[in-house]
């Protein structure tokens, strides 16, 4: 439009002579371009710019916070989550220069293609964003234990924490997060096999009572003591992934069935000491919890109880056992389109089926 | 006449009317229907009893004018017809916001303020749409908004990592630039030694350069030459101006090493996947860059081009390096110049006037230290 390229022209213009200004000392820092601005447009309301910024992509945000003072104040005030994954070379710079401007962030998702974060960012969010409550900083191979203490001195408020592949990590630092982030309720601490130890499971079951998802994958330093104190610690424990935690025994299954009555979901894959033992507690205490019909059905006891079990090479087991297990929780299926029950590598339990896929090979 | 006499000889006003006032204090009437598919009307008429006439119009909110609201009852009038498809109202709906950027941006705010969510959603995306993928200065040239925003507090730049280290080399060198012209008129008031080496020897070195290269033009040329770049410049920062501070932000705000391995880090980096954010900057200089070529056809000749850009080169390693190094470095260019060849860089968009500074700069790349 004519006008608008009026305007750019102008805007020439008076850049030149903000230069000038500038050459000859008359300012400082940033010189104010007024009476240049055609301010006829009345000012979007910040709620009506949050809601267009909410809309555009996360660079974009980040490059509109840039473009006036009246778009940075909004969008620092309001902008709440923000994902920086598609950065693949400058991530940590990036946090760097962000952090201290969106300061009310509640969901940072750092994930990672290539290592690039570092400590000083993690410590620059510890410092500014005291609202994160959503945090994943997946696949940070350089992140050293540093990092977990800034974040538990800076972000308390943490609900769901992602570390997955911060190798790093110690047991210690751990603890001493959760000791300061106690409404952690998604914790993913998959492949960080120096932080997931017995020491840090009792930690969290001490200190993190609204725990509800637990990803351990492949975290082989994981025993019994640690997954125990983590059932009698964590009741409302839905999801549990110990897949390829070796040294997990019979005991941690029963502590779990016993203690953590809304389970959903758990992941056994490669624990080869499990036993029928174990399936049979599953079965055993979903029956021994089942309110009788004059108790309200509110409570500890979950309406569908387990929908997902996951006991792929997990050789020991018997048809009988995991059977019962099938008969005792309706969400497990093992028919083809809502296939929950996954036994993979076990050839002897090719005859558990579920009650659908009876029904269906009955009719 | 009764109301009834009036009913019976004109059957088509027993149409019922909403009455709404603007802020201007212009009051129309609108078909009921129309009207309250407005929520805001809506809850006027029906829980305040509003609209019924003329002295009790509805008082529409600040943010509605006149041509807003005559947009907004547009969109009220297709939409509050039942048996549109779809399809229908969707390419409506396309055609309904093709309208300059200010005037979208009002309409976001009167159906906000009137809590048409359907037209506030549209309206946002169209809005969204227009942001996306914009520079900031772009943005502030659709809005008409402010630049009133501090070197500081503008976003840090990510690292240039396009394979073009000469743009962001020359985006330094003018940053520099302006900060030794406000240095010197300093100076001028102040009269202080300056610390810096380099500003003291400005023009001997220049002479001194060309005085090196055997330039049959001389001093004079070299004198012409130093005006030409500086206004050059000066008009070069001025469309990009804030990518040169940025720039200058940048290579404050990440210098914490010397000069030398700042070059060396931005350029060796230089090959790779680069970020939206990244091609972002790259539009801004891409941009500058041909305000530079095309700033150099009116300058100067073709001959003397070369020379201007050479002394840019030496201007930047004047900058970057230490003056024992230079020195040696400069006693020894003529004779480097000559004799290597080096292959071009990764860009493939290299125009033939610019393969000279192609030509110097990988040397820049690929021995970093050396300054």
């Amino acid at each position: 439009m004519i006008a608008e390229a009026k305007v750019g022209s102008e805007d020439l213009n008076l850049c030149f002579e903000k230069l000038m200004m500038v050459a000859a000392g008359n300012s400082g820092e940033g010189v104010k371009m007024e009476g240049m601005v055609i301010t006829e447009w009345k000012d979007i309301p910040m709620e009506l710019l949050l809601r267009i910024v909410s809309l555009v992509d996360d660079r974009t945000a980040i490059v509109a916070s840039g473009v006036c003072s009246g778009w940075r104040d909004a969008i620092c005030l309001g902008l709440t989550q923000l994902c920086l994954s598609w950065c693949r070379k400058n991530m940590n710079n990036l946090v760097l220069s962000l952090a201290p401007k969106f300061t009310k962030l509640q969901t940072l998702i750092l994930r990672q293609e290539n290592p690039q974060l570092e400590d000083n960012a993690v410590e620059t969010i510890a410092n500014f964003c005291h609202d994160l409550q959503d945090l994943d900083l997946s696949k940070s191979f350089k992140l050293s234990d540093r990092s977990l203490y800034a974040l538990a001195h800076g972000c308390p408020n943490l609900t769901k924490l992602n570390i997955s592949g911060c190798l790093s990590f110690s047991d210690e630092a751990v603890e001493y997060l959760t000791n300061f982030c106690r409404k952690l309720k998604i914790l993913n601490l998959c492949g960080c096999v120096k932080a997931a130890t017995d020491r840090a499971l009792q930690a969290i079951g001490r200190n993190c009572n609204m725990l509800q998802s637990l990803n351990l994958g492949w975290c082989e330093n994981v025993g019994d003591l640690g997954v125990m104190s983590l059932a009698y610690g964590c009741p409302d424990l839905r999801c549990l992934d110990l897949c390829g935690c070796v040294l997990i025994t019979d005991d941690s299954v029963i502590a779990l069935a016993n203690e953590c009555l809304h389970l959903r979901s758990l992941g056994l894959y490669y624990c080869r000491n499990i036993t029928d033992r174990a399936m049979y507690s599953l079965a055993h205490s979903r029956v021994k919890n089942k309110p009788s019909m004059w108790q309200s059905m509110k409570g500890r006891y979950d309406e569908e109880g387990l929908r997902s079990l996951n006991i792929s090479q997990c050789t020991a087991l018997t048809p009988s056992a995991v059977q019962a297990l099938c008969d005792t929780f309706p969400a497990l299926h093992t028919c083809s389109g809502r296939h929950s029950l996954v036994m993979s590598g076990c050839w002897n339990l090719t005859s558990v089926h579920c009650v659908c896929a009876v029904q269906a090979h009955c009719t | 006449m009764s109301e009834v006499d009036m009913a019976v000889i004109k059957p088509e006003m027993m149409k019922s009317y909403i009455w709404l006032q603007t802020a201007d204090g212009s009051i129309q009437q609108v078909e009921q229907e129309v009207a309250m598919f407005c929520p805001m009307i809506c809850h006027e008429v029906i829980q305040k009893g509003m609209g019924s006439s003329k002295n009790y119009a509805i008082s529409l909110p600040q943010r509605v004018n006149p041509a807003m609201l005559s947009l907004i009852l547009d969109y009220c009038r297709f939409h509050q017809v039942p048996g549109r498809s779809n399809k229908e109202r969707k390419s409506f709906d396309e055609k309904f916001i093709r309208m300059d950027t200010k005037r979208l941006c009002e309409l976001t705010s009167a159906a906000d303020s009137l809590q048409l969510k359907p037209l506030v959603d549209l309206t946002s995306r169209a809005l969204a749409r227009i942001i996306e993928g914009k520079t900031p200065e772009e943005i502030r040239e659709i809005f008409h908004l402010p630049d009133d925003l501090t070197e500081e507090e503008k976003l840090e730049p990510l690292k240039n990592t396009t394979d073009d280290p000469r743009i962001r080399l020359l985006n330094r060198l003018y940053a520099k630039k302006r900060k030794e012209l406000k240095e010197r008129e300093k100076l001028k008031n102040v009269e202080v030694e300056e610390e810096r080496v380099d500003d003291r020897s400005v023009d001997d070195l220049l002479s001194f350069i060309n005085g090196d290269n055997g330039d049959s033009k001389g001093i004079k040329t070299s004198k012409s030459k130093k005006k030409n770049r500086r206004r050059k410049d000066q008009q070069k920062s001025t469309s990009a101006n804030e990518a040169n501070k940025n720039h200058s932000e940048e290579s404050n705000g990440l210098n914490s090493l010397c000069h030398s391995s700042e070059v060396g880090q931005k350029i060796r980096p230089s090959i790779g996947a680069t970020s939206n954010l990244q091609d972002v900057e790259d539009d801004i200089f891409a941009n500058k860059n041909e305000f530079d070529d095309g700033d150099i056809d009116d300058e100067i000749d073709p001959a003397l081009k070369e020379k201007l850009d050479r002394e840019v080169e030496d201007f930047a390693r004047r900058l970057n390096s230490d003056w024992p190094e230079r020195m040696q470095e400069i006693l020894s260019l003529g004779q480097e110049r000559k004799a290597v060849h080096f292959p071009l860089n990764g860009n493939g968009s290299i125009r033939s006037r610019d393969d000279f500074k192609v030509r110097i700069l990988p040397q820049l790349s690929s021995e970093p230290g050396q300054f």
